[in-house]
C-alpha cells in the first residue's frame, strides 16, 4: 500500500469563510452575554458554566479518543485521528474560557461566601478541599495538564507528517500509558470542582465517570460530524469510508451504552438506599419540569439511540449516521444542561437568552479556533507508520 | 516468514500471533495432542489432587446441610463471610473468559484467538464453583428452588424488589450464555478430533458432540452468525452480572457497602483478577503442553497490560472512596473507611492495597511484563489481594455496624476454610478434565489468524 496518498489542504470555505463567521457570531453573543451578566450576572453565571463545561467535554472526550488510540496501538483510526487531535489542541481556549468562571465564582459556588461557611458544619469539614485558592491551583494544574497532553500528541502527529518518523509514534505511544492517568485523575477532580461542588453537600464516586462517558459520546460524535462535512467539501472521500463510519458508529453505541449503564447505576443507588443526604440532588433535579427533561434524557439519549443504532443498515447510511451524530450532540448538550441548570431555575427547565448566547459564544471562538487549525496541517496523519492499515480496514 | 520479531518495535508492523513457522498440520497435530496421548504423569497426580480437593468440599458441604449454617462462624452484625467472599471471588474470575470471548472478539482482538478457549472454560467452572456457594449458603438447600419464581401452593414469592434474586438470574443466564458459546466455539474442533480419532470410542464421543459438523461452506456461515450473536450476548452480561453483585452491597445503606462506583468497579475488578487467574494458568499449560508457540511471549505481554488497566481502574476506584468518604462530611462514611485501614481488620486492607494496586504497578516495566516467573508471581498476588478485596468490603464493614453493643470480630471456622480449599478442588477437577479431553487452543481460529490464512497479505494477519 502506498502512504504518499495525496491528501489536499483544506481551503475555500471551510478555511477562510466558515472560521470568519464562527469568530463573527461567537464575538457577539459573547458580548451579548457580556451585557446579559451586567444585568444578571447569577444567572448568565450559571448559563456560562453550562455551555463552557460542554465544550470542556468535547475537547476532554477528543483527548480521551487520541490517548486511548495510541495506548491501544490501533489501526482503524489513524485516517480520522487528526480531527479529535484538532479539538484537544482547543484546550487552550477552553483554559481561557474558564476566567469568567473565576470572575463569577461567588455566584456559582456557596462555598466560596465565608459567611455561609461560617454557618454550616459540613461545609467547614470539607474546607481543607473547597476553598478559593486550593480551588484556583487544581484549576490551573487542570487546565495546564490538558493544554499540554494536547499539545504534545498534536505536535509529534504533525511533525510525523513531514518526517515520517516511526520513533514518533513509538514515544506517543509511550506517552499515552502516562497520559491516561492523568486524564483520568484531572477530568474527575476538575469535574467534581467545577459541577459537583455547586450542590457543596452533594457526593456520589460515579460522577467522574459519568461526564467522562457523555464526554466520550460527544467527541465521537463530532469527529464524525466533521468528517462527514469535509466529505460534504469533497476531502477525503476515499480516505475516511463507510467502513470507518461504520466502526465510529459501533463504538458510539457502546459508549452510549455505558453512559446509560453509569447515570443508570448513580440513580439506581441512590433512589434504592434513599438516604436524604444523597436523594437530595435528584430532589432538585426531577423537580418540576426537569423531570420530564430527565425522562427524556432516559428515552432520548439511551433508548432511541440505542433501538435506531442497532441496525447496521443505519449505522452504514451516512445520512441517517448524520442524523444521529446531531442527535447525539443534542442529547448530550441536554445532559449538561440537566447538570447544571436546576441549580439557578428549580422549578423547572427555563433556556433563557443567556444560555443561548453563551452557547453560541463558546461555542463559535471554539468552532472557528478548530477549522483555522485544521487547515495548518495535513487532514490525516499521512505518514503515520499504520496509515496503510486505516487506508484498507474493512469491517 | 523471516519476519518473527518477538515484541517488535516497529509500530508499521503487527506482531506475529504463532510463532515456529507452523503449518495448518502442526497446528492440529500440537493442539490435540493432549487428547489424544495418554495422559501424563503429571496430570495424574494434580487430577488425584485435584480430587481430593472436591471430596473435602463434598465432606463440608454435607457437614453444612447436616448441621446447619451455624458450623460457620457468622453472627450477627457479620451474616456475611467466607460464603459471600468465595461467590464474589469465583465469579469474578469468571469474567475475564467472557471478556476474552466476546469483548475482545467484538473489538477484533485477533490475539484472543488463543486463549479465548482456555478462558472460557476457565469461566464455566469458575462459575460452577461460585453457584454452590449461592446455593448452599440459604441454609436449607433443599428449599433452594425457592430462588426461582416457581408457583407453588404456598404462594411464596421470592423478593423481586431484592438483588439476591436478581442473581440468580444474573448468574444463571451468564452461566447458560457461557455455556452456549463456549459449546458453539468447540464444535468445529471436536469435528477435528472425530476426523482424526484412531479408536472407536473417541470416533463416537467425539462425533455426537461435534453435532453433524462437516465443515460445509453453509455450517461456517451458520456458525459464525451463532458466534457474533453469542458474542454481542455474552458483551453486556460481562457488565451486568457484576455490577448486579455489586447492587448486592451497594443498594444497602451500610457505609463502605454504599456508594455509587460500585457496579464499574466491581466489573473492573472481575476482569482484573479473571486475567491474574488466565495467565496463572497459562503459565503453568503452555510449558507443560508445549505450546509456547501458540501461547507466545506476546500474549502474556497483552494480558499483563490489561492486568495493569484493570487493576488501576481498582485503585482509582479505592482511591475515590476514600476521598469522597471524607468529603461527604459523612460521620459514619468516614469511620468505615478510617476503620478499614486502621480497624481491627487492617491486616486485611493493606494486603488487599499492596497485592491489587501496588504490585501490578510493577507491570509498566516491559522487563517485567515479559518475565515468566514475575508475572506468575504477580498474577498469584492479584488473586490473592482480590480474594482480599471481597473480604475486605463485606466484613469489614459489617463487623462495627450501627449498634457498638453488637460489634464482633468474625473469624472464619475451619469448615469455611476446607470448604473454601475444596473449591479449588472443583474448579481445578473439571479444568484438568478440560485439559485433558478437549482442545485447549479454538484450532480452527489460530488457523484463520496464521499468514497462510490470508493469501492477499502476506505476512500480515489482516
Amino acid at each position: 500500500m502506498s502512504s504518499s496518498t495525496k491528501v489536499p489542504r483544506l481551503s475555500g470555505f471551510l478555511a477562510s469563510t466558515l472560521p470568519k463567521i464562527s469568530f463573527l457570531l461567537g464575538g457577539l453573543s459573547l458580548a451579548l452575554t457580556a451585557v446579559l451578566w451586567r444585568g444578571n450576572p447569577h444567572h448568565t453565571a450559571f448559563s456560562y458554566l453550562f455551555s463552557f463545561l460542554f465544550f470542556l467535554s468535547i475537547t476532554l472526550g477528543s483527548l480521551f479518543f487520541v490517548i486511548i488510540q495510541h495506548l491501544t496501538r490501533a489501526g482503524w483510526s489513524v485516517v480520522l485521528r487528526r480531527i479529535p487531535e484538532t479539538f484537544a489542541m482547543n484546550a487552550w481556549v477552553m483554559a481561557v474560557f474558564f476566567l469568567p468562571i473565576l470572575f463569577g465564582i461567588h455566584e456559582l459556588y456557596h462555598w466560596t461566601h465565608a459567611d455561609v461557611v461560617a454557618a454550616d458544619p459540613i461545609l467547614q469539614g470539607k474546607a481543607g478541599y473547597l476553598n478559593i485558592k486550593f480551588f484556583l491551583v487544581r484549576a490551573v494544574l487542570f487546565l495546564g495538564a490538558w493544554v499540554w497532553m494536547a499539545r504534545y500528541f498534536y505536535k509529534k502527529s504533525v511533525k510525523q507528517d513531514s518526517s515520517g518518523d516511526p520513533k514518533l509514534t513509538l514515544s506517543m505511544q509511550a506517552f499515552s500509558a502516562a497520559a491516561i492517568l492523568i486524564f483520568a485523575i484531572t477530568l474527575t477532580f476538575g469535574i467534581i470542582d467545577w459541577a459537583m461542588s455547586l450542590t457543596p453537600h452533594w457526593y456520589s464516586t460515579m460522577f467522574g465517570v459519568y461526564f467522562f462517558a457523555g464526554s466520550a459520546v460527544a467527541a465521537f460524535a463530532i469527529m464524525s460530524l466533521v468528517a462527514l462535512t469535509l466529505r460534504r467539501f469533497g476531502y477525503l472521500k476515499d480516505i475516511i469510508r463507510v467502513e470507518h463510519y461504520h466502526d465510529v458508529a459501533k463504538f458510539l453505541y457502546g459508549l452510549n451504552i455505558f453512559w446509560a449503564y453509569v447515570s443508570f447505576s448513580q440513580y439506581f443507588l441512590i433512589w434504592y438506599a434513599n438516604i436524604p443526604e444523597e436523594s437530595v440532588w435528584f430532589m432538585q433535579h426531577f423537580n418540576g419540569s426537569w423531570n420530564t427533561v430527565a425522562a427524556a434524557l432516559a428515552i432520548g439519549h439511551f433508548f432511541v439511540p440505542f433501538l435506531i443504532f442497532m441496525s447496521k443498515h443505519t449505522r452504514r447510511n451516512l445520512t441517517a449516521h448524520c442524523a444521529m451524530m446531531v442527535w447525539f450532540l443534542v442529547m448530550h448538550c441536554l445532559d449538561i444542561y440537566w447538570l447544571i441548570m436546576p441549580n439557578i431555575t428549580p422549578n423547572g427547565i427555563h433556556i433563557s437568552m443567556s444560555d443561548i448566547s453563551s452557547f453560541v459564544g463558546i461555542g463559535g471562538i471554539y468552532i472557528g479556533f478548530f477549522w483555522l487549525r485544521l487547515r495548518n496541517a495535513s487532514l490525516i496523519p499521512v505518514q503515520d507508520p499504520r496509515l496503510p492499515e486505516s487506508l484498507r480496514h474493512h469491517t | 516468514m523471516s519476519e518473527l520479531v518477538v515484541g517488535n518495535d516497529d509500530p508499521s508492523k503487527r506482531t506475529p500471533l504463532v510463532l515456529g513457522g507452523h503449518d495448518f498440520k502442526s497446528v492440529s497435530d500440537i493442539i490435540c495432542r493432549p487428547v489424544e496421548a495418554k495422559a501424563p504423569q503429571w496430570w495424574m497426580i494434580a487430577f488425584g489432587v485435584s480430587v481430593s480437593g472436591l471430596c473435602l468440599l463434598i465432606a463440608m458441604l454435607s457437614k453444612l446441610v447436616w448441621s446447619g449454617i451455624g458450623v460457620w462462624g457468622l453472627n450477627n452484625p457479620v451474616m456475611w463471610g467466607w460464603d459471600l467472599v468465595g461467590f464474589v471471588f469465583w465469579v469474578g474470575i469468571g469474567h475475564a473468559g467472557t471478556l476474552i470471548s466476546a469483548i475482545l472478539f467484538l473489538f477484533r482482538q485477533k490475539w484472543r484467538t488463543s486463549i479465548n478457549r482456555f478462558a472460557e472454560a476457565m469461566t464455566i467452572f469458575a462459575v460452577m464453583s461460585a453457584g454452590i456457594y449461592i446455593v448452599f449458603h440459604v441454609g436449607r438447600v433443599w428449599v433452594a428452588y425457592y430462588l426461582f419464581p416457581i408457583p407453588n401452593s404456598m404462594g411464596i414469592w421470592p423478593n423481586f424488589r431484592s438483588p439476591l434474586v436478581w442473581d440468580v438470574f444474573a448468574v444463571s443466564t451468564y452461566f447458560t450464555i457461557s455455556l452456549l458459546f463456549w459449546f458453539v466455539g468447540l464444535i468445529p474442533d471436536l469435528a477435528t478430533i472425530r476426523d482424526r480419532a484412531t479408536t472407536k470410542t473417541r470416533k463416537i464421543w467425539y462425533g455426537i458432540f461435534s453435532v453433524g459438523w462437516r465443515g460445509a461452506n453453509r455450517h461456517w456461515m451458520n456458525y459464525e452468525r451463532a458466534y457474533l450473536i453469542l458474542a454481542a450476548l455474552s458483551t453486556p452480561l460481562v457488565l451486568s452480572v457484576h455490577s448486579i453483585v455489586s447492587f448486592d452491597f451497594a443498594v444497602s445503606q451500610v457505609p463502605g457497602w454504599h456508594t455509587t462506583i460500585f457496579p464499574p468497579y466491581f466489573v473492573a475488578g472481575a476482569i482484573f483478577s479473571g486475567f491474574a487467574m488466565v495467565v496463572t494458568l497459562m503459565v503453568a499449560a503452555r510449558e507443560l503442553f508445549n505450546m509456547k508457540d501458540f501461547m507466545t511471549m506476546h500474549h502474556l505481554e497483552t494480558m499483563n497490560k490489561i492486568i495493569l488497566a484493570t487493576g488501576t481502574m481498582v485503585g482509582y476506584a479505592y482511591g475515590m472512596e476514600f476521598f469522597m468518604a471524607w468529603f461527604s462530611g459523612n460521620t459514619f462514611e468516614q469511620y468505615a473507611f478510617i476503620n478499614r485501614a486502621f480497624g481491627p481488620y487492617y491486616w486485611a486492607y493493606w494486603t488487599m492495597v499492596s497485592c491489587n494496586v501496588i504490585s501490578p504497578q510493577l507491570f509498566w516495566f516491559k522487563k517485567i511484563r515479559r518475565s515468566i516467573p514475575m508475572m506468575f508471581i504477580i498474577s498469584i498476588f492479584v488473586n490473592i489481594g482480590m480474594w482480599f478485596e471481597r473480604f475486605v468490603i463485606t466484613v469489614t464493614s459489617l463487623h462495627r455496624d450501627f449498634l457498638p453493643s453488637s460489634w464482633f470480630y468474625y473469624s472464619p471456622t475451619w469448615v469455611e476454610v476446607c470448604q473454601f480449599i475444596g473449591s479449588f478442588g472443583l474448579f481445578l477437577t473439571f479444568f484438568l478434565l478440560f485439559l485433558k479431553f478437549l482442545p485447549i487452543i479454538a484450532i480452527s481460529e489460530v488457523k484463520g489468524v496464521m499468514p497462510a490464512a490470508n493469501p492477499h497479505q502476506p505476512g500480515e494477519e489482516h
